[in-house]
């Protein structure tokens, strides 16, 4: 019943977390701290292909998160949602589908769609 | 099928119930999401009445009688903290552009539940979940 939190910085702006394990009212502090290192007005995805469940504790982080983000500027994605995850977020209809990909390969596109309209000025 | 846990008023002992009941239920067959909605109804009502029950800093002890009875799973959570029905609580405004912080819990348990029930009893709070196995 632990978790482990792996975080990579791509230098361009994508901070990735990856979180392994159960995101309880016991390890939430954990992922807390991980996040209150990182920069709000940046872009923040978390890859969730790891995470096995998730509590209330879990989704308060990831709110204040996406909070934190909106009024600094930055985002927060998440990606590869696993089953138990999936069914708490529904249940909560916890985030905006434009926050929630299902792939690398979907998130990718959404984030060269935003650089696309950065470099074009829009 | 019946069992008791039981647990003191501590955070870390959330450890401890989780590895009980995952071990009881999968003793009787249930499946990974099934026992995995179980630990999220007992992780939030056992984390609510831990940290906001209580007024002092003594040990006290949560209860969770489990019972499989012609298909049905039922638990009850009996505690000794002050009267609260946490079914009282007003439902979270999901919609609200402004997360709500609190409420999610309860919600949660009611969503995963088919039935839920709160009586206060001889000084204990006892709530009682049923969900169809």
């Amino acid at each position: 019943m632990s978790l482990e939190i792996r975080t990579e910085d791509s230098g361009t702006g994508l901070q990735k977390v990856i979180p392994r394990g159960r995101l309880d009212t016991n390890t939430a502090p954990q992922l807390e701290s991980v996040l209150d290192s990182l920069s709000p007005a940046r872009v923040i995805v978390f890859d969730l292909n790891g995470l096995e469940y998730i509590s209330s504790a879990g989704l308060r982080i990831i709110f204040k998160t996406k909070k934190a983000t909106l009024a600094a500027g930055g985002k927060a994605l998440m990606v590869n949602l696993q089953p138990q995850v999936k069914k708490v977020f529904d249940i909560v209809k916890a985030l905006p589908s434009d926050s929630i990909f299902t792939s690398w390969d979907e998130l990718d596109e959404y984030l060269d769609g935003i650089q696309r309209r950065i470099v074009d000025g829009e | 099928m019946e069992a008791t846990i039981r647990i003191a008023n501590r955070l870390p002992e959330l450890s401890t119930l989780q590895k009980k009941l995952t071990a009881l239920l999968k003793s009787a067959g249930a499946s990974r999401e099934f026992i995995d909605d179980v630990l999220l109804i007992a992780e939030e009502l056992v984390t609510n009445t831990v940290s906001y029950g209580y007024e002092d800093e003594d040990e006290h002890h949560i209860e969770i009688d489990v019972s499989l009875l012609a298909g049905r799973w039922r638990f009850r959570f009996r505690d000794d903290a002050g009267a609260f029905n946490p079914l009282e609580a007003p439902p979270p405004d999901l919609e609200a552009s402004d997360r709500p912080i609190g409420g999610l819990g309860i919600h949660l348990v009611r969503e995963l539940s088919d039935l839920v029930s709160y009586e206060r009893s001889e000084g204990s709070n006892i709530l009682t979940v049923e969900i169809k196995a």
